[in-house]
């Protein structure tokens, strides 16, 4: 696939993910658009977290899944960009522990490079 | 307006299909009677009544007053529930993979228990932040009152039934509907979840979909549906398709396991919400209440 990701969270420390960003930006670096159902960029669909030693950390429930999938898709056309936003709480209803851990994109088939984050 | 009457299994079974002789019987009375004077007014005068007098004749309560008295020392209780829900899922077709894996978060409200009889009720008291409209939020309010509000009662069970009739017995000794109060709080640190407005489509690439619905606490200003399987989630219920913590909701495959005509609303958010969708709030109602929690039920509120 011809989409690339990346990540840029509004901060790298998590202190209160209601108030805590995430910016992805999906890129098409094909020469064909691209069709992504709406339902698989719901945040707690869409990101990978892990704890320093590698544990997936869960997110918070996903939204109930669409009769048809195809029936809503964000299109990313040919040699352009898909920009995502997302707030903390899309992903986690609450901070998790003290400590390091990283996050990602990984939805569709579509993964972003790893981000370190920092929770106080 | 006829409420819906879902069809559940174990543990709890709902009536079947109103009867329209039912208003006429005992049962039904006493049951009318809770819902007007309150229940511990009606289990008392029970207690006091003649049994064998009572199946021929109904208790005659009180004339309702107009104004609950003021609350005695203890006669509402209030706790503050914070529980972490863990909800695994798994079996999801392949073109739903992505549902496949662990979720948890956090089910946060404070739970009000009003013992006055004249007003008995158990109220689940939410306080969002949102910056959407006050109309929006009275939209979304209303829906989910709809949905969860008034449908079932946490009952108290008696140490042993009492006999209206043969054939006929009361077990409940206390009924408190289960009310849903939203709070709307300016401050989003008072709040227990913050809420945000999504439009359908408004986000580039139309990420928020059709009616704008995305999480737990993202909610969409054109739907009043799926926000209600969402403030399931903030109640404390796990999903209800698929196959989560390990119940297969397609029924052996005989059902598509989401969004499925006869699912309750953690399964299909047109449905209705369903007694064991209340086990949290029982759970921390019976500690409220002080009673173990096999002294009481989920019961369908008339």
């Amino acid at each position: 696939m011809a989409l690339t990701a990346e990540l840029e969270p509004s901060g790298l420390r998590l202190e209160h993910p209601a108030l805590w960003q995430v910016h992805v930006v999906v890129r098409n670096e094909g020469d064909e658009s691209v069709r992504i159902p709406s339902a698989l960029l719901a945040g707690a669909l869409a990101f990978e977290l892990v704890d320093a030693a590698g544990r997936p950390v869960p997110l918070g429930p996903p939204p109930v899944p669409p009769a048809d999938l195809a029936a809503d898709t964000a299109t990313v056309p040919a040699g352009e960009s898909l920009t995502l936003e997302y707030d903390g709480n899309e992903l986690l209803l609450g901070s998790p522990p003290p400590g390091h851990y990283r996050l990602r994109f990984a939805a569709a088939g579509i993964e972003s490079p790893w981000v370190h984050l920092e929770v106080p | 307006m006829a409420r819906t009457r879902p069809r559940e299994s174990k543990p709890e079974r709902l009536p079947e299909a109103p009867d329209p002789g039912r208003e006429h019987t005992p049962a039904y009375r006493l049951l009318e009677l809770q819902r007007h004077v309150g229940n511990r007014a009606v289990a008392a005068a029970l207690a006091l009544e003649d049994h064998a007098s009572l199946a021929r004749q109904p208790v005659q309560a009180p004339a309702p007053a107009q104004a609950p008295p003021p609350a005695q020392p203890d006669e509402i209780r209030t706790r503050e529930v914070d529980r972490e829900i863990t909800e695994t899922i798994s079996h999801a077709p392949a073109a739903y993979a992505a549902w496949n894996n662990t979720f948890r978060w956090r089910a946060k409200w404070q739970l009000r228990l009003d013992l006055r009889a004249e007003v008995g009720e158990l109220a689940v008291v939410v306080r969002l932040h949102s910056a959407a409209s006050n109309a929006q939020k009275r939209t979304w309010a209303r829906a989910i009152r709809r949905k969860w509000s008034d449908k079932f009662a946490f009952v108290v069970l008696r140490d042993a039934p009492i006999v209206i009739r043969p054939g006929v017995t009361d077990d409940a000794e206390e009924m408190y509907p289960i009310r849903i109060r939203i709070q709307w709080v300016n401050d989003p640190r008072r709040a227990h979840y913050v809420i945000r407005a999504n439009a359908p489509g408004a986000q580039e690439g139309g990420r928020a979909g059709q009616g704008g619905t995305t999480s737990m606490t993202g909610w969409g200003t054109a739907d009043t549906v799926d926000i209600t399987h969402e403030f399931g989630h903030i109640l404390g219920c796990a999903e209800e398709y698929f196959t989560t913590n390990g119940v297969d909701y397609t029924y052996g495959g005989r059902r598509q396991g989401f969004r499925d005509p006869r699912g309750g609303v953690m399964n299909n958010p047109a449905g209705p919400a369903l007694a064991r969708n209340f086990d949290l709030i029982r759970r921390e109602a019976a500690r409220l209440r002080r009673v173990p929690l096999r002294k009481t039920r989920i019961r369908p509120w008339l």
